[in-house]
C-alpha cells in the first residue's frame, strides 16, 4: 500500500514524518536496522531521492545514524526517542486541545472531558 | 558534483510544426542525472511531439538536442529507452525474439532482469504477442525498457488508460528498475497518480515550458500539490 | 550491426517465402505427376489443365507477393509502427536500407530462382525430359561454357551484372520513392506512386542524355542483349554487340542508384517525421 500524503507539506517531510513515528512508537525499535532506500522507496511508492532526503532529515535530528556498510540504524539512545515521545504528545495534546477551545470548552471542562472519556478511546483503539 | 558531468539532456532553441501548426516553440530543457521527471500537460500540448523529437522519430525545424553530451544519431539512441505510447513490436515475434532483439542491440539490457520480470507477470516466453492481451503487450514492453540501464529512459504515457492495479505494477516496476545514474522522463495527464514519485514536474502549454520546477519546492512555496497548481495553470 | 538488422529482416519474411516457395514445388509436382497420369488415364487430363492453371495463376501470385513483401517491409517497417523500434535502435541510417536493400534482393531473386526451380521439377515429373537428357543438357552446357570465345563468357556474365545492378536500382527507387513520399503531411502513398514514375521519367531522359548520346547505335533494352536458346542438344548462344554498352550501362546505373540511395538516406536522417 502507498502511503497517503497531504498536498500542501513537500512529500519529503511528510515521509520523514511517518519514520519518525514508526521510530517513536517502537516499529523500530531502537538499535535495529531500518530498511533500505530502495525497499522503503518503494513501500511508500515515492522517488528514492525523495526517501533519501527524508530520511536524511531525520538523521541530522539524530534518530538515525548512517553505518557505510550495514545501513541506517535507529539511534540506541532510549533517553532521546522518550524525549521526543513525549514531544510528540505535548503536539497532539495540544492540536487537541486547540480544536476542543475552538468548540466552545474551558480550560477545566477539557480536563474533566479527559479524565472521562480516557478509558473509552483506549477500548476504542483497541 | 554533477557539474561535472553532461545533463542527461539538452534543448536548446526547439521548433517543431506541422504545416502552419506549431507545436513546440522555442523550447529550452536541461534534465540533469538521477531524477525522475514528470512532463505534463493537457492533450495537444507538445508533449508526444517533444517526446518524439528527443528520440529521433521526429525532425525539428530548428534548435538543438544534445543527450549526455552527443547530438542525436546511433551513439546517443544507445542512451536512451523509450516506451512510446502505442506498441511497437510485431504481431509474429514470441516474447523470448523480442528479449532477444533487445539483447542484440543493447549492450546495456539485462535478460536476466527481463526474464525474472517476466516470470513475475506469469508471462510466457514463448508466448506470441499476437496471443497476448493489449494490457499483456504493454506491460511486456515496459519490463523491455526498464530492464536497461540506460542514461535516459523516456516513457510516453505508461499510465494513460489503465486500471489501478496495473498502475501500481507499472509505477512499482518503473521506481525498482531504474538506473540510479539514469534519469526518467515520464509525460502523463494524470500527475496526482505519479506526483509522489516525481523529483520534478515540466508543465509544457501550447509548445512552451512555463514551470520546471522540483515537486517540494512547488509544494513548499505554493502550498499545494502539483495536481492542484497544474489545474490552476490549466483551466479552461 | 547490419547482420544483426539482416537476422530480424529476414525472420520476419522467411515464414512467408518459406510457405510461397513450398507451395509452389508442391503445386509443380503435382502438376508433372498429373501430366504424366493423364496420357494413361485420360479422365486425368481435365485435372491437369486446371492444376496446370493454378500453377499458373500462383506463380503470377508469386511474383505479386514479393513485390508486395517487398515494399511493405520498407513502407511499414521504416515508415510505420515497427519504425518506432527501427529509429531508436542504436544503427546507422545506411545500415538500415541495406538490410532492407539486401532482404528484398535475395527474396526476389529467390523467387526467380525457385521458380525456376519448379518449373523444372514439373517437367522432371512429368516425365517429358528424362535424367539422362537432364544429364547431357548440363554437360553440353559446360562443354559450350568450357570452349566459349572468353569474350563471350564475359559478355554473358556482365549482362547478368547488369540485371543484377538493374535490380538494385528499381529497388532503391521504390525506397526512394517511399521516402520523398514521406515529406508530404499527407497521401504519402499517393505521393510515393507518383514520385516513382517521376523517378523513372528523369532516369529515362538522363539514359537518353547519356548512355545513348555515347553510343547511338546500341539496344536499350538489356533484356535482348543476350538470347539463348536450347534445341537439339545443342545451344546457341548469340550476343549481340554490345561490348562498347555495358560498361557505361553499368556506370549508369551505379550513378542512378547511388543517388536514390541517397534520396532515402537524407529523409531517414534528415527528414523523418513518423506519425
Amino acid at each position: 500500500m502507498a502511503w497517503k500524503f497531504a498536498a500542501d507539506a513537500p512529500i519529503y517531510l511528510q515521509t520523514a514524518e511517518i519514520i519518525r513515528l514508526r521510530i517513536l512508537t517502537g516499529d523500530y525499535p531502537p538499535g535495529t536496522y531500518i530498511p533500505s532506500v530502495r525497499e522503503l522507496a518503494q513501500e511508500a511508492a515515492v522517488n528514492p531521492n525523495t526517501m533519501q532526503k527524508a530520511l536524511a532529515t531525520l538523521e541530522s535530528t539524530g534518530l538515525l545514524t548512517t553505518h557505510r556498510n550495514t545501513g541506517r540504524q535507529v539511534t540506541e539512545s532510549q533517553d532521546l526517542i522518550r524525549m521526543l515521545r513525549i514531544e510528540q504528545a505535548r503536539a497532539y495534546v495540544q492540536s487537541c486541545r486547540q480544536q476542543l477551545v475552538t468548540l466552545g470548552f474551558s480550560s477545566e471542562e477539557i480536563t474533566s472531558l479527559f479524565s472521562h472519556w480516557s478509558g473509552e478511546s483506549t477500548l476504542k483503539k483497541e | 558534483m554533477d557539474s561535472f558531468k553532461h545533463p542527461v539532456l539538452q534543448c536548446r532553441g526547439l521548433n517543431k510544426s506541422y504545416g502552419r501548426h506549431h507545436v513546440i516553440k522555442d523550447l529550452d530543457l536541461e534534465l540533469s542525472p538521477g531524477r525522475i521527471v514528470g512532463l505534463v500537460g493537457p492533450n495537444g500540448a507538445g508533449k508526444t511531439t517533444l517526446i518524439k523529437l528527443i528520440c529521433s522519430l521526429l525532425t525539428a525545424q530548428s534548435g538543438q538536442i544534445l543527450i549526455g553530451g552527443h547530438p542525436v544519431g546511433a551513439g546517443s539512441k544507445a542512451l536512451v529507452s523509450y516506451l512510446p505510447e502505442r506498441t511497437y513490436l510485431a504481431d509474429w515475434m514470441k516474447v523470448a525474439d523480442a528479449l532477444e532483439l533487445f539483447a542484440d542491440f543493447y549492450a546495456d539490457f539485462d535478460r536476466e532482469k527481463a526474464l525474472d520480470m517476466l516470470a513475475r507477470l506469469s508471462v510466457d516466453p514463448k508466448a506470441r504477442f499476437k496471443t497476448l492481451s493489449k494490457g499483456t503487450r504493454e506491460k511486456v514492453q515496459l519490463v523491455l525498457v526498464m530492464s536497461r540501464k540506460a542514461l535516459l529512459y523516456v516513457l510516453d504515457e505508461p499510465i494513460g488508460g489503465v486500471d489501478p492495479a496495473a498502475r501500481d505494477y507499472i509505477l512499482s516496476t518503473i521506481l525498482t528498475n531504474y538506473n540510479e545514474e539514469g534519469t526518467i522522463l515520464i509525460s502523463t495527464h494524470l500527475i496526482s497518480d505519479v506526483e509522489t514519485v516525481l523529483d520534478e514536474a515540466i508543465f509544457l502549454k501550447d509548445g512552451q515550458i512555463v514551470l520546471h520546477k522540483s515537486v517540494d519546492e512547488i509544494r513548499q512555496e505554493e502550498g499545494k500539490s502539483v495536481d492542484e497548481l497544474f489545474r490552476e495553470v490549466f483551466k479552461c | 550491426m547490419l547482420i544483426k538488422l539482416l537476422k530480424y529482416e529476414f525472420r520476419s519474411t522467411s515464414r512467408t517465402f518459406g510457405l510461397v516457395y513450398l507451395i509452389m514445388m508442391v503445386l509443380c509436382t503435382l502438376t508433372g505427376l498429373l501430366d504424366q497420369a493423364s496420357e494413361l488415364l485420360s479422365a486425368y487430363s481435365s485435372i491437369f489443365v486446371t492444376l496446370l492453371m493454378v500453377t499458373a495463376l500462383f506463380f503470377f501470385g508469386a511474383v505479386v507477393i514479393t513485390t508486395v513483401l517487398n515494399i511493405g517491409r520498407f513502407q511499414k517497417g521504416v515508415f510505420g509502427d515497427e519504425g518506432y523500434l527501427l529509429h531508436t535502435l542504436p544503427v546507422h541510417v545506411w545500415e538500415i536500407i541495406a538490410s532492407k536493400l539486401i532482404a528484398a534482393l535475395v527474396w526476389t531473386l529467390g523467387t526467380v530462382l525457385v521458380m525456376g526451380l519448379s518449373l523444372f521439377v514439373m517437367i522432371l515429373a512429368s516425365s517429358a525430359i528424362s535424367l539422362s537428357n537432364v544429364g547431357f543438357f548440363f554437360r553440353s552446357l559446360i562443354q559450350f561454357v568450357s570452349a566459349a570465345d572468353p569474350t563471350v563468357l564475359t559478355q554473358f556474365l556482365l549482362s547478368i551484372g547488369l540485371m543484377l545492378a538493374m535490380l538494385i536500382t528499381l529497388i532503391l527507387q521504390v525506397y526512394a520513392s517511399i521516402s520523398l513520399g514521406h515529406l508530404f503531411p499527407s497521401h504519402r502513398t499517393a505521393w510515393a506512386v507518383v514520385i516513382f514514375f517521376l523517378l523513372n521519367m528523369i532516369q529515362d531522359f538522363f539514359f537518353k542524355l547519356t548512355v545513348f548520346r555515347l553510343t547511338p547505335t546500341i539496344y536499350a533494352d538489356p533484356s535482348g542483349l543476350l538470347s539463348f536458346s536450347y534445341a537439339f542438344g545443342e545451344i546457341n548462344m548469340a550476343v549481340n554487340e554490345l561490348s562498347p554498352l555495358t560498361p557505361s550501362v553499368f556506370l549508369f546505373y551505379l550513378a542512378a542508384g547511388a543517388l536514390l540511395w541517397l534520396c532515402s538516406q537524407l529523409v531517414l536522417s534528415k527528414r523523418l517525421n513518423l506519425e
